[in-house]
């Protein structure tokens, strides 16, 4: 089920699917390692910003950061 | 671009980071073996980051650190002050020569004290700091403290600079260094001596004491809400009237570090570091202005009779000419003097009053309630608070911006707001049927 | 004298391993211009004397932020005798994202893998002679609090600045690309005053990339109207 990163609940893992910002700040998301197809986890959810485990870092987005990231969560809830 | 996009089938920025992690991928695959574990920085993260605790957790550690800086450095500070009042005395007894005994006492030792005065608090403060950062928790205390600040103006990382500065604003305003957009940089360098920091309270004290009575207490913690209100103003105004500024903030994104155990070699290499750095900018300025004033307290030298006589020296003069432009606040030509020492060092104010109404500490109350009503002696605390930064914090924010351009607006608009905020404080005052 | 550059990631070690390296003894002051701190430091070992600057920590090579900026420009006008990339053992993945644009920059890379200690404690093995062959760098370990590694560390910029090798690492962008990033070197290699000055192929990747500051250099260039063809 796709979603915004922001909204994965916490502990759940997900994988990115695309994302969705200007090119500055994407580029840098990318290369973070938030690139399609990578895993992310959940370790800290919002509101405000979240910590989440990418490419074995971990990673705190400020929460319009994190919406511009859509994941697909796998399992419906 | 978007012929490229469809010849690659995606966006060019993203297809070529994409590659380079493939290869990357492939690598890390036949390099390294193992699973990871859950480490102790995951646990301690449950705790630093905590949605309840987290802040409470911080505030703690914060007003810990405040302590132990102040708490150890205050009697080693006291020491430096007393070695070089002692020296001084003993140079003016030993030489004989008036003006020579001076120069030497009140010019020189007095400059090399006020710098060397600031080591204890600096070094510790610097200290402390680099525990903090090197263990990697600063940056759980930006995450924890960004979402209320971004509602400010400011940026997650503003918070621990604006905390600094309210124990000394030059710590603070290095601090900024972590910042890393320029435009927010100086933005909060620029709103970061507003935090009223520990110099500036002996004249809340004094003045607060003399003239408000019952209320002093309230009024010298109004000074320190005034200060965050108006950091938290001006950083919106100058986000919305000033073009260098609008714009995009720096996206949050921040890697977390690893908790590590910091080393004491490198506590103390970061302490030195940044301790000397402000030693050498920051104190040359300090040094020469103070003999400057020296100068300027001290001379027509037979009109005031080798230094005595302050009221005939050339910053009595100075302090009448500017007499008009300060009336209006209620202020006389011995407020504009202590205003103008205090920009040297803020708690120079006090003594500045001393020596100009020509009374010791015990009777200085009292005098100064005869110079200042409670109204104009709030907007007195108000300009202190707000009026351009000491000398010290002057030459860091020089160093740290790179540009005359900043350092002189800081300048500028402080010493604007503070007469605008004190204008206010005393016409309201007035109006509201206060002498 | 041989020029040595330090970079990596933020929060890597490359600060203490600095230290190690210049004893402590380093000339702090600003890079022209910017807020940014810069350290220069020197080193002499067995012999040979080294002059260590210290580059900013980025994550990245693009030039986006000043740091960027910093890091990239002086790898790319002042050409150091060798780059040392820090790496964290404990996060090689994200790490080695560096480690390759350097190597596709043409720098002379040694690469210090530190925080090996923390990457055994995470339960990680890393075989570090693999890794060197696969990146076609030297690679040693180091554990910078402890200051284990820093003697081979330094044989290893030594050897480096001797021997001068590039690596042989070449990543495959896919045919497309690939035919992209051929026709821009041939374009490229019509400016000398391109061509000179920095490696064509990374010229050529970056410009398909839309790299801004790339862009501004070549923009000036005789053979901009042909590139910019190419790119669209």
């Amino acid at each position: 089920m796709k979603m915004p990163l922001a909204m994965l609940p916490e502990g759940r893992e997900a994988v990115i699917t695309s994302v969705v910002a200007g090119r500055g700040l994407a580029r840098r998301l990318y290369e973070m390692g938030f690139v399609r197809g990578e895993r992310v986890k959940m370790l800290r959810a919002g509101p405000g910003p979240v910590l989440v485990l990418v490419k074995g870092s971990r990673v705190a987005l400020g929460w319009g950061v994190a919406m511009k990231i859509i994941v697909d969560g796998g399992e419906a809830p | 671009m978007s012929r490229l996009r469809a010849e690659l089938g995606e966006e060019p920025e993203a297809y070529f980071v994409e590659k380079r992690y493939e290869l990357i991928k492939q690598i890390v695959s036949r390099v390294l073996k193992g699973r990871r574990r859950l480490t102790l920085s995951d646990l301690l993260d449950r705790v630093f980051l905590h949605r309840g605790l987290g802040i409470p957790i911080f505030l703690a550690l914060w007003w810990a650190l405040f302590r132990f800086t102040f708490d150890v450095s205050a009697p080693l500070s006291d020491a430096i002050d007393m070695f070089f009042g002692w020296l001084g005395d003993t140079a003016r007894d030993g030489i004989p020569n008036p003006w020579l005994a001076s120069f030497v006492a009140d010019g020189i030792c007095a400059g090399f004290g006020s710098v060397l005065v600031f080591i204890p608090p600096i070094f510790f403060l610097f200290f402390g700091l680099a525990i903090l950062e090197d263990s990697g928790y600063l940056a759980r205390a930006a995450f924890v403290m960004d979402r209320a600040l971004y509602k400010l103006g400011l940026h997650g990382r503003s918070f621990i600079p604006m905390l600094l500065g309210f124990g000394c604003n030059i710590p603070g305003v290095m601090a900024c260094r972590t910042i890393e957009r320029e435009e927010d940089r100086i933005l909060t360098i620029l709103v970061n001596p507003l935090m009223s920091c520990s110099a500036r309270l002996p004249v809340y004290v004094l003045i607060g004491g003399a003239v408000l009575g019952a209320y002093a207490a309230a009024g010298v913690y109004s000074m320190y809400i005034l200060g965050i209100a108006l950091a938290v103003c001006m950083a919106l105004l100058f986000r919305r009237v000033i073009p260098y500024f609008k714009g995009r903030r720096s996206m949050f994104i921040m890697e977390l570090p690893v908790y590590t155990r910091p080393t004491l070699r490198s506590l103390l290499r970061h302490m030195y570091e940044r301790g000397v750095l402000f030693l050498k900018k920051a104190g040359t300025i300090i040094f020469s202005v103070m003999v400057i004033v020296w100068f300027l307290a001290t001379h027509p030298w037979s009109a005031t009779a080798g230094g005595e006589l302050v009221e005939n020296s050339y910053v009595a003069m100075l302090g009448r000419a500017l007499e008009p432009l300060v009336r209006p606040l209620g202020f006389d030509w011995r407020a504009v003097a202590a205003l103008f020492f205090g920009f040297l060092a803020k708690e120079i104010v006090v003594e500045t009053f001393g020596i100009l109404l020509g009374v010791e500490e015990e009777a200085l109350t009292s005098a100064i309630a005869q110079i200042f009503t409670p109204v104009t002696g709030l907007a007195f605390m108000a300009f202190t608070l707000i009026y351009i930064p000491c000398v010290a914090t002057i030459g860091v924010i020089y160093r740290e911006t790179n540009s005359v351009k900043w350092t002189v607006f800081a300048v500028v608009y402080s010493l604007l707001l503070a007469y605008a905020v004190a204008f206010v404080i005393v016409s309201v005052g007035h109006a509201l049927g206060y002498p | 004298m041989i020029r040595v550059a330090l970079i990596g990631n933020p929060n890597v070690g490359k600060s203490l391993i600095f230290n190690n390296l210049t004893g402590g003894r380093a000339h702090v002051g600003n890079w022209p211009g910017k807020t940014v701190e810069k350290k220069v430091g020197k080193c002499v070992h067995k012999g040979v004397e080294m002059e260590i600057v210290d580059l900013p920590g980025v994550y990245s090579l693009t030039a986006r932020s000043v740091d960027e900026l910093i890091a990239r420009d002086f790898i790319v006008e002042e050409r150091p005798d060798v780059v040392v990339d820090i790496v964290d053992a404990s996060n090689l993945e994200r790490n080695l994202y560096l480690t390759v644009q350097l190597i596709e920059l043409e720098a002379n890379v040694v690469v210090a893998l530190n925080k090996s200690d923390l990457a055994a404690d995470m339960g990680y093995e890393i075989d570090v002679g693999e890794l060197s062959r696969l990146l076609g760098v030297p690679v040693v370990p180091t554990v910078a609090t402890t200051k284990q590694g820093m003697e081979e560390l330094k044989d290893a910029i030594v050897k480096a600045a001797r021997e001068r090798r590039k690596s042989p690492l070449k990543i495959d962008y896919g045919k497309r690309a690939e035919a992209l990033i051929k026709r821009l070197e041939e374009i490229i290699r019509k400016d000398p005053m391109l061509s000179q000055r920095y490696p064509t192929r990374w010229l050529a990747v970056r410009l398909l990339e839309g790299d801004e500051d790339v862009l501004r250099k070549v923009r000036s260039s005789s053979v901009w109207p042909e590139v910019a063809e190419v790119i669209g």
